[in-house]
């Protein structure tokens, strides 16, 4: 029961505000990842300037999971373009998402086995954080998009696929902040 | 509850019946989670102010409290977080904010109800957390409501560092998870939930404080949030993004290295300050509406009341470093810190002047509601005042961490904002429960609140100019010889406010049984809220939700004060904005 009974609305008002709605909702949520982010990159600017930084190898695992997220914004652009093949499409995307949230497990393991917390290494400490806080919000594409499987509704595919295309160009960012900086 | 068929009126399921827990505990109607909210605060309140009637018999007799020099920053540190996140964020914001927005939009429920029950049963456990801190090995955290590192991070820096500030940081994870989840709630219901005809610069003013806090609330609590994960790993998983080389405790140097506090305090301030303006703007905006409809008169300079309160947002998140000017930085960026904090007292300024203005010429109408607006508006000025002083980086080094701050923080983010909680609860208590709460004993608690408050903290003022430091146990200086005298007469001071909130809470939980009844609109006021009968129903309004045809405070238009005109009252034909 979400807000359509709020406000008296003919059918057709109805849906249309409640997507307006859903993409408010979406766009703050996507601002506040932004300063959640930007917030840690600042930490790490910050942090890197101490002595005990030493950069730890970047897992080349990580290359093939980005590649496997980009991927997974594709197919979910093919679901929104082709509404008689939505689900299938938008399995794919769930599927290449699983993929990369098993790849990000895999290489995070990896690491916190090398003792990544011990308190002497703080890039690889930023890693972790950073890696793990991604996947939070990955956690939240995955309900949403999974919502909109379950419903099968692929107009209302628009703010699950603004989240999910976020949630991978916020990956690509934290590529880009581990390995180059 | 059976809505009328057809066309574009739907009443929806969600409030139907229901028995006692679906209409009173787990209720999705935001008047009942509002109602919650500001019961829960109360409570909390009653902790917060004996907190801080404790403290001060402390400073006014030494020794004679019963308060260990170890426990008085728990004391303190526990005061500031309750009154701060657990009563004004509570029943300014989370409650009031509840009660007001749907009804001034016109609308039926919040965006999202379920979210919305869920927020205020996120925040609740988290009092129970917060207060049974006091009763765990080391007692409550002693970091100060701002949680600095070393203090907060490593668990046996002091008393308060171990299981009080685990607690405190859990608690405060879920205060942050409900104000957020209530944020998006506001912020989804102004933009998309507004009856036809409701455009932006339509909206009530206090609905417009509302929408500016949260969307300012929401893009800065995220530091926070990243601040205290990262305290988190601090404390529990050996990292050293805060704590730097060398601390020893108890004579063992720590393992900890590398970390620099500083961090800590940008990424605390860059919520911290902003919060300020989260909890001080709806008061103001609550201000508006309040005075407009006993003044009979439109409040002056809607528009630029508007954009000022967008510019203090956006200008209220790049000020943060006022706060830090003596934890040490590059003199260029103080100056930077300085200057904007001074820029920001201008549009704050156009805000005051425009509530002044309000009030030039108009024959008002003393109820209580319209003296807790007016007291608002000389604490926004005095506290106002002082902030000029504080944001200027040299003279801050004098007043920092001062009694000269303590003054003035609770200029504003104690009275204005609780003058603004209890004009706001007069103003809307009709709404809720279909009386009206006693005048004569509202006057008196206004008195008795609003004097003695504005004398404690402007003395405050007085004894930090003479070098008195805050979170200090006891003071014996000669410097502060001067102003001692005064400690005493502080704390009779306090005991008068706190004893004349006996006369608020007697009002308030009487008057709902014995209050005088109020019909739908007491006030002769103009937004959509009252349009509908007092109290009003579950989904707001018994049959079609309201449209709103013209501007929100039609007082006064032909120079005539008995005239208003509801903002759902047809205009010519052709004028109603088909848009939402
Ligand atoms: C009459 C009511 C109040 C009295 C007498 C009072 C008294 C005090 C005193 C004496 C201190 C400083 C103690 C010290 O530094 O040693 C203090 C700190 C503080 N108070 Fe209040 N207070 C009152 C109401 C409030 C309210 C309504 C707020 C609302 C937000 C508030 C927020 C704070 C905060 C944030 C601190 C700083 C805590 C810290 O240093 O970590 N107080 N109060
Ligand atoms: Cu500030």
């Amino acid at each position: 029961m979400g807000f359509m009974e709020s406000i008296d609305l003919s059918p057709g008002e109805e849906s249309r505000i409640r997507a307006d709605a859903n993409q408010t909702l979406v766009a703050i949520l996507m601002a506040m990842a932004a300063m959640l982010f930007a917030a840690f990159t600042a930490s790490y600017a910050i942090r890197r300037t101490s002595a005990d930084w030493i950069p730890v190898p970047f897992p080349s695992l990580l290359w093939l999971n980005t590649a496997l997220l980009i991927a997974s914004s594709g197919t979910l652009e093919l679901a929104r373009d082709r509404p008689v093949h939505a689900r299938r499409w938008l399995r794919a995307t769930l599927a290449l998402g699983l993929a990369f949230a098993a790849g990000q497990i895999l290489a995070w393991t990896e690491l916190a086995a090398a003792g990544a917390f011990s308190p002497g290494n703080p890039h690889r400490a930023f890693f972790l954080l950073l890696t793990a806080v991604h996947g939070a919000h990955l956690v939240g594409a995955f309900l949403a998009c999974g919502a909109a499987l379950g419903r099968s509704r692929s107009e209302r595919l628009g703010p699950c696929a603004a989240w999910w295309h976020f949630v991978g160009a916020l990956w690509v960012y934290v590529v880009i902040v581990l390995r180059f900086f | 509850m059976e809505g009328p068929s057809g066309g574009l009126v739907r009443m929806s399921g969600t409030h139907a019946a229901g028995g006692f827990w679906t209409r009173y505990v787990f209720s999705r109607d935001h008047k009942v989670i509002g109602i919650q909210y500001i019961l829960t605060a109360m409570a909390m309140g009653l902790v917060g102010g004996a907190l801080a009637a404790w403290i001060r018999v402390q400073l006014a007799w030494p020794g004679s409290a019963g308060i260990s020099p170890e426990q008085y920053p728990s004391l303190v540190t526990m005061h500031g977080t309750l009154m701060i996140f657990f009563v004004v964020s509570l029943a300014l914001v989370s409650g009031l904010g509840n009660i007001i927005i749907p009804l001034q939009v016109g609308a039926r429920d919040m965006a999202y109800p379920f979210l919305n029950m869920l927020s205020f049963w996120t925040v609740l456990p988290a009092c129970p957390l917060m207060l049974a801190s006091f009763f765990v090995p080391g007692g409550a955290a002693a970091a100060g409501w701002t949680a600095y590192p070393p203090l907060s991070a490593l668990k046996g820096a002091i008393p308060g560092s171990g299981w009080g500030q685990s607690l405190w940081l859990l608690a405060m994870a879920l205060f942050i998870a409900s104000f957020t989840m209530g944020g998006l709630n506001f912020v989804a219901t102004i933009f998309n939930l507004r009856a036809r005809g409701l455009t932006m610069m339509r909206l009530p003013l206090a609905c417009w404080t509302y929408l500016v806090s949260s969307i300012l609330g929401l893009l800065s609590f995220p530091a926070l949030t990243a601040a205290a994960i990262m305290l988190l790993l601090d404390r529990h998983a050996g990292t050293s993004f805060f704590v730097p080389s060398g601390v020893v405790i108890a004579g063992q140097v720590q393992a900890h290295q590398g970390g620099t506090p500083l961090l800590f305090q940008h990424l605390f301030w860059f919520l911290g300050h902003p919060e300020v303006y989260v909890l001080v703007l709806p008061a103001l905006g609550i201000a508006f509406d309040v005075i407009a409809a006993f003044s009979r008169r439109p409040p002056h300079g809607y528009r630029i009341t508007v954009w000022s309160l967008i510019v203090v947002a956006v200008l209220g998140m790049v000020v943060w470093g006022h706060h830090m000017f003596t934890s040490g930085m590059n003199p260029y960026l103080g100056k930077y810190f300085s200057v904007v904090t001074l820029l920001i007292t201008l549009p704050f300024a156009a805000i005051g002047v425009n509530l002044v203005a309000s009030l030039w010429r108009a024959r008002l109408r003393w109820t209580p509601a319209m003296l807790w607006a007016l007291g608002l508006i000389s604490a926004v000025g005095t506290g106002g005042l002082g902030g000029v002083y504080l944001g200027n980086a040299t003279a801050d080094l004098h007043f920092h961490d001062s009694y000269f701050v303590v003054g003035h923080f609770h200029f504003m983010i104690g009275m204005v904002t609780l003058f603004g909680t209890f004009a706001g609860i007069f103003y809307w208590f009709p709404k809720l429960t279909g009386r009206l709460m006693n005048e004569r004993l509202g006057r008196l608690h206004f008195w008795l609140t609003s004097l003695p408050m504005f004398a404690l903290f402007f003395l405050m003022h007085l004894q930090g100019l003479r070098g008195m430091m805050r979170r200090y146990y006891e003071f014996s200086q000669d410097y502060v010889a001067p102003v001692l005298w005064l400690q005493p007469v502080l704390t009779v001071l306090a005991f008068v406010v706190f004893a004349s909130q006996a006369l608020f809470l007697i009002n308030f939980f009487r008057s709902p049984f014995r209050g005088e009844s109020a019909g739908p609109n007491p006030w002769n006021a103009t937004t959509l809220e009252w349009t509908t009968p007092s109290p009003a129903p579950h989904g707001n309004w018994p049959d079609e939700t309201p449209s709103a045809w013209r501007g929100p405070y039609e007082y006064s238009r032909n120079g005539n004060e008995s005239d208003f005109e509801l903002q759902s009252a047809p205009a010519a034909p052709g004028v109603l904005p088909s848009k939402r």
